[in-house]
C-alpha cells in the first residue's frame, strides 16, 4: 500500500507542474495590466513603473516563470498584489471555510443521493422513483446562483429561521452550523443529482446479478441482499464518482462563496482575477490542484479497501 | 440628501406634521441614545487597513473610521480644519504651513503630534508598497518639517489646492509604525479616529468599537460591524431581514425591491463621479469635430438615462465638474450642449461623407467595459447611429483589458470612463483629464488622445495652480470647461451616478456621503439606534 501511495504522489508530480505552468502563461496572456490595475488610470507613468520593477513585472516571461517556479519549491508562493502580504497565509486563512462548505455539501449530496438512488432501484418504475429522478432533472437544472437566491428569501426573509449570508464561526458551534445549512444546501445540489443517478443504476445493474439471486434463493432476507450483497458492490462507481465531482463542487463553492458571502478562497478567487493580482491567483490554484488531487487519492485508497480484486491486484504487484 | 422612499411632500401642512412626528421621538427620549451595534453591508472587503497602502473604496470606508485626516469635509465636501486647526500658504503658495490641534490622542494612547502628520506623509512618499493614487496625488511635496505643533509642506511647485488633498491623508502613530513595520501596522491599524481596530476575519467582518476618548466627539454606537456581502440583491435581502441595518451600493435593480419595504429607509446623494463619452482622437472619424457633434445630435442621452437607471439613481453630466465641485457653470453647458437632433446628425453624415472624412459604410466603434450600465449606453449609442445611418459596432471588454487598452493603445474608437477627483478641487478634474505635456501626468489625456500641448487647455490649468483666491481660479475653470466641452466636444458628459445607501429606520442621524465613505462621527453627524 506505501508503495501504491508512492508512486501515486510521485504521479503529482507532472501534474502540478503543469497546472502551475498553463495558470502562470494563461494569466499573463490575458490583457490587463496588474499596475495599472492597482493604482488606477490617474497613476504617472514613473508610479507604474515604479511598481512594475516592485512586482518583478518589469522582466521577460521566462525570467518571472523561473522565480516563481524557484519559489513554489522552496513553499514561497510569492507576494500577494492586493493584500501587499505572502499569498500562502492569505489562502490559509481562508481555506477551512472552504473545505467546510464543500465536504458539508458532499456530505449532504452523499447522505440524500445514496439512499435515494437505493430506495428508487429497489421500487423501480413507481411514482417513487419517478419523484427521485424529476428530483435530480430538477437539480441539474437549476443554476446553484438562482436557487441559492431562491433558498435566502424563503429561510431567511420570508421564514427566519436561517441566517442569510456569512460564516457564523466554526463548524461545531450552533451558529456555525444555522449559518452553513443554506450554502452547504445550495452547492450540494451540483452533486447530488448525479450522486442519486448513479446510485440508482448502479444498484440495478448488480440487482440483476446472479450472485443477488443466489443469496434471495438462500433465504436471506432482503435488507442483508441490498445493503450487504448488492450495495457494497453498487457503491463503488459513486465513490470513483465522489472523487470527480470533488472538483465541480470547488468550482462551485467560488459562486455559492460569492453569493453567500463566505469568506472563503472561492470569494478571494474572483477578485484576484479582476484585480490581477498574478501570485494570489496562482497560489489558489496550486492549493486546490492539490486538494484536489488528494481528495481523488484519498478515494482510490478507499477504493482499494472496498474492492477486494483491487486489493489482491496491489499485494501481487507488491 | 433626499429620502427615496417619501415622495409627493407637496403640501406644507403635511410637511411639517412629518416633520414634528420626525422631532418627537427625539423629544420624547431627550435625543441621541447612546450604546448599540451598527452592522453594515459593504459591496467588497478592505483589502488593507493601512491607510497608507490601501486606496480602494471599501479600504477607506473602513479605516475612514479609524484613523483621522489633517483637514476633512463639511457635509456639501468644502474643506474645514480636523486634525490641523489652521492652514496658510506662503505668498507663492510653494509652502503651507499646518497648525495641529493639541491633546489629540492615539487609540493605544500616545498623543499625535507635528512629528506623526510628517510621517504620516513621508511614509506615503518614501514607501513602494505604498504606490497608490495616494502617492500621485501628494507626489507634488518636496520636503516636509515638524517645529512645535506646525508641519510645513515645501512643494515643487506652486499648488493652490493642497489643502484639499491632505484631506485624503490619514495620520498614523511614528513610533508605533515603525517599530511594528508596515505589515504589521496594517495587521493591528492604531489611530485617532472614532473607533477602535477589534478584530478581523478576512471577507467575513471586521469589528471596531468606539474610542471613548475621541476628540470630536463621544461616538454614540458601542460597535460597528463592517460585512463584505458582494451580490447586491443578497445586500438588499439582508437589510429586508434585519441582519443588517446599513448597505451600500444600492443598485438600480434593488431600488426598487427595498422600496416600501417596511423598517426600510433609502438615502440618496448625487455622487462625484463623472461617466461620459470619449472620442479617442488617435485618427480618423474620432478625431473630427464634425464627426463628433453628429454623434453628439445622433444620442439621446437624456433618454439613455431614464432607461438604464428608471430608478432616478443618476443625474444627467453636462460638465466634467461633479455638482458639489466648484466652478458651477451647468446652466450655460445645458443650454448650449448639441441636442438630440436626428435631421441635423444625418445633414452633418453627408456633409462627412461629402467631405470624405467618412464613408457610407464606416465602422463606428464603439467600444466599453464590463459594466452592465455602460454596457446598455452603449447599445443606445449604436441603436442611435443606426438611426442616422452610421454603421455602428459595439464591442465589450473585461475592465483591466480594457483599460489597458485605451492606456497603452493609439486605436480611435468611442470609449466611456469615469473619474472620481483624487482632491475635491476643478484642478483634480482638469489635470487628470486633459492636461498634457510634463507637468500632466496622467492617462486621461493619453486615454483621450490629445496630441501635443492645447495651450488654451494647458495653460489656465497651470495658471489656476498658482492664484488662491477661488474666485479667481473659477474665471480659469470655467471658459475651460466651455471650450473643452462645447467647443471640442472631446466628450459627451453623460452621467454623475448617485450614492444609495439602504437603511432600516432605526438608524438616525445618518446621511449619505457623496464621496462615498461612512459618515458615522463627524462635525455635522453622530449616528444612533432608536431601538
Amino acid at each position: 500500500m506505501l508503495r501504491y501511495l508512492g508512486n501515486r504522489l510521485l504521479y503529482a508530480i507532472p501534474t502540478v507542474t503543469c497546472v502551475v505552468f498553463a495558470v502562470f502563461l494563461l494569466l499573463h496572456l490575458i490583457p490587463g495590466d496588474p499596475a495599472q490595475v492597482m493604482l488606477g488610470v490617474g497613476a504617472s507613468e514613473q508610479d507604474l513603473a515604479a511598481l512594475r520593477e516592485k512586482l518583478g513585472l518589469d522582466r521577460p516571461l521566462v525570467v518571472q516563470f523561473a522565480r516563481y517556479a524557484r519559489g513554489v519549491l522552496s513553499g514561497d508562493l510569492g507576494d500577494s498584489f492586493a493584500y501587499r502580504k505572502e499569498v500562502l497565509p492569505v489562502i490559509l486563512e481562508r481555506l477551512p471555510a472552504t473545505l467546510e462548505l464543500t465536504f458539508a455539501a458532499m456530505l449532504l449530496a452523499c447522505g440524500i443521493g445514496i439512499p435515494l438512488g437505493v430506495e428508487a432501484a429497489i421500487r423501480r418504475r413507481s411514482s417513487f422513483d419517478l419523484l427521485c429522478r424529476v428530483i435530480a432533472l430538477t437539480g441539474v437544472s437549476f443554476p446553484v446562483f438562482w436557487l441559492a437566491i431562491q433558498l435566502m428569501y424563503l429561510f431567511a426573509v420570508t421564514l427566519p429561521l436561517l441566517p442569510l449570508s456569512g460564516r457564523g464561526g466554526p463548524v461545531y458551534t450552533w451558529s456555525g452550523v444555522r449559518h452553513l445549512l443554506l450554502p452547504a444546501v445550495a452547492l450540494s445540489t451540483i452533486m447530488l443529482p448525479s450522486t442519486m443517478r448513479l446510485t440508482r443504476s448502479s444498484m440495478l445493474e448488480v440487482l440483476g446479478q446472479e450472485y443477488v439471486r443466489v443469496a434471495r434463493s438462500k433465504g436471506l432476507r432482503e435488507l442483508v441482499v441490498i445493503y450487504k450483497h448488492a450495495f457494497r458492490n453498487a457503491i463503488l462507481p459513486v465513490i470513483t464518482n465522489i472523487g470527480l465531482q470533488f472538483g465541480m463542487l470547488l468550482g462551485g463553492a467560488f459562486l455559492t462563496e460569492h453569493v453567500f458571502a463566505w469568506p472563503g478562497i472561492g470569494q478571494l478567487t474572483v477578485n484576484a482575477i479582476f484585480r490581477r493580482d498574478f501570485p494570489l491567483v496562482q497560489g489558489v490554484i496550486l492549493v486546490t490542484a492539490l486538494a484536489f488531487f488528494l481528495v481523488n487519492l484519498g478515494v482510490d485508497v478507499s477504493y482499494a479497501y472496498l474492492d477486494p480484486r483491487v486489493r489482491r491486484e496491489m499485494a501481487e504487484r507488491a | 440628501m433626499k429620502i427615496l422612499s417619501v415622495t409627493g411632500l407637496r403640501a406644507s401642512g403635511v410637511a411639517i406634521a412629518i416633520a414634528m412626528l420626525l422631532v418627537a421621538p427625539a423629544l420624547c427620549f431627550g435625543g441621541a441614545k447612546p450604546g448599540g451595534t451598527l452592522r453594515i453591508a459593504m459591496y467588497a472587503d478592505a483589502t488593507s487597513l493601512d491607510p497608507g497602502g490601501a486606496n480602494d473604496i471599501p479600504s477607506q470606508k473602513a479605516y475612514n473610521l479609524v484613523f483621522d485626516s489633517v483637514l476633512a469635509f463639511d457635509k456639501n465636501l468644502q474643506v474645514i480644519g480636523h486634525v490641523a486647526t489652521a492652514w496658510k500658504p506662503s505668498a507663492d503658495s510653494k509652502v503651507w504651513t499646518f497648525t495641529i490641534r493639541p491633546g489629540i490622542k492615539f487609540h493605544d494612547g500616545s498623543p499625535l503630534t507635528a512629528e506623526d502628520v510628517a510621517f504620516s506623509f513621508q511614509r506615503i512618499l518614501d514607501a513602494p508598497e505604498a504606490a497608490s493614487q495616494k502617492k500621485s496625488s501628494i507626489a507634488m511635496i518636496d520636503s516636509i518639517e515638524a517645529k512645535g505643533n506646525e508641519v510645513s509642506f515645501k512643494l515643487k511647485y506652486p499648488f493652490a489646492p493642497f489643502p484639499g488633498t491632505t484631506a485624503q491623508i490619514h495620520i498614523v502613530p511614528k513610533q508605533l509604525a515603525k517599530e511594528v513595520g508596515n505589515k504589521g501596522f496594517a495587521s493591528r491599524p492604531v489611530g485617532s479616529g472614532p473607533f477602535k481596530f477589534v478584530d478581523w476575519v478576512k471577507d467575513d467582518h471586521l469589528t471596531l468599537d468606539r474610542n471613548d476618548q475621541y476628540w470630536l466627539k463621544r461616538p454614540n454606537l458601542d460597535r460597528v460591524i463592517l460585512r463584505p456581502i458582494p451580490e447586491g440583491t443578497v445586500r438588499a435581502m439582508s437589510l429586508m431581514a434585519g441582519e443588517v441595518d446599513v448597505v451600500d451600493q444600492v443598485s438600480s435593480e434593488t431600488i426598487a425591491k427595498l422600496q416600501g419595504v417596511k423598517g426600510v429607509e433609502l438615502l440618496s446623494t448625487t455622487g462625484l463621479n463623472y461617466y461620459w463619452l470619449g472620442f479617442r482622437q488617435y485618427g480618423p472619424p474620432y478625431n473630427n469635430l464634425k464627426f463628433r457633434r453628429m454623434v453628439y445630435h445622433a444620442i439621446d442621452m437624456d433618454g439613455a438615462i431614464k432607461t438604464i437607471f428608471p430608478q432616478g439613481n443618476a443625474v444627467r453630466a453636462y460638465g466634467a465638474v461633479p455638482p458639489l465641485v466648484w466652478p458651477h457653470d451647468d446652466k450655460f453647458l445645458r443650454e448650449q450642449a448639441p441636442q438630440p437632433d436626428k435631421a441635423k446628425a444625418k445633414s452633418l453624415l453627408g456633409e462627412l461623407i461629402a467631405e470624405g472624412v467618412m464613408k457610407p459604410d464606416t465602422k463606428v466603434l464603439v467600444s466599453m467595459p464590463n459594466d452592465p450600465e455602460r454596457i446598455k449606453l452603449g447599445e443606445i449609442l449604436v441603436t442611435n447611429l443606426k438611426e442616422i445611418g452610421v454603421n455602428g459596432e459595439l464591442k465589450v471588454s473585461e475592465t483591466g483589458s480594457y483599460i489597458e487598452t485605451a492606456v497603452k493603445g493609439t486605436e480611435p474608437f468611442i470609449y466611456s470612463l469615469f473619474a472620481v477627483p483624487r482632491y475635491l478641487d476643478p484642478d483634480a478634474v482638469f489635470s487628470w483629464l486633459f492636461l498634457t505635456g510634463p507637468s500632466g501626468s496622467t492617462h486621461g489625456a493619453k486615454i483621450l488622445g490629445l496630441a501635443g500641448v492645447d495651450p488654451k487647455i494647458n495653460d489656465p490649468i497651470e495658471k489656476a495652480r498658482v492664484i488662491s483666491d477661488q474666485g479667481e481660479r473659477a474665471k480659469l475653470y470655467v471658459p475651460l470647461q466651455r471650450y473643452i466641452m462645447l467647443d471640442r466636444l472631446y466628450h459627451i458628459p453623460a452621467y454623475y451616478r448617485t450614492i444609495v445607501l439602504g437603511k432600516r429606520s432605526a438608524v438616525q442621524d445618518l446621511l449619505p456621503a457623496p464621496n462615498d465613505l461612512f459618515w458615522l462621527v463627524t462635525p455635522f453627524s453622530n449616528v444612533w439606534l432608536d431601538r
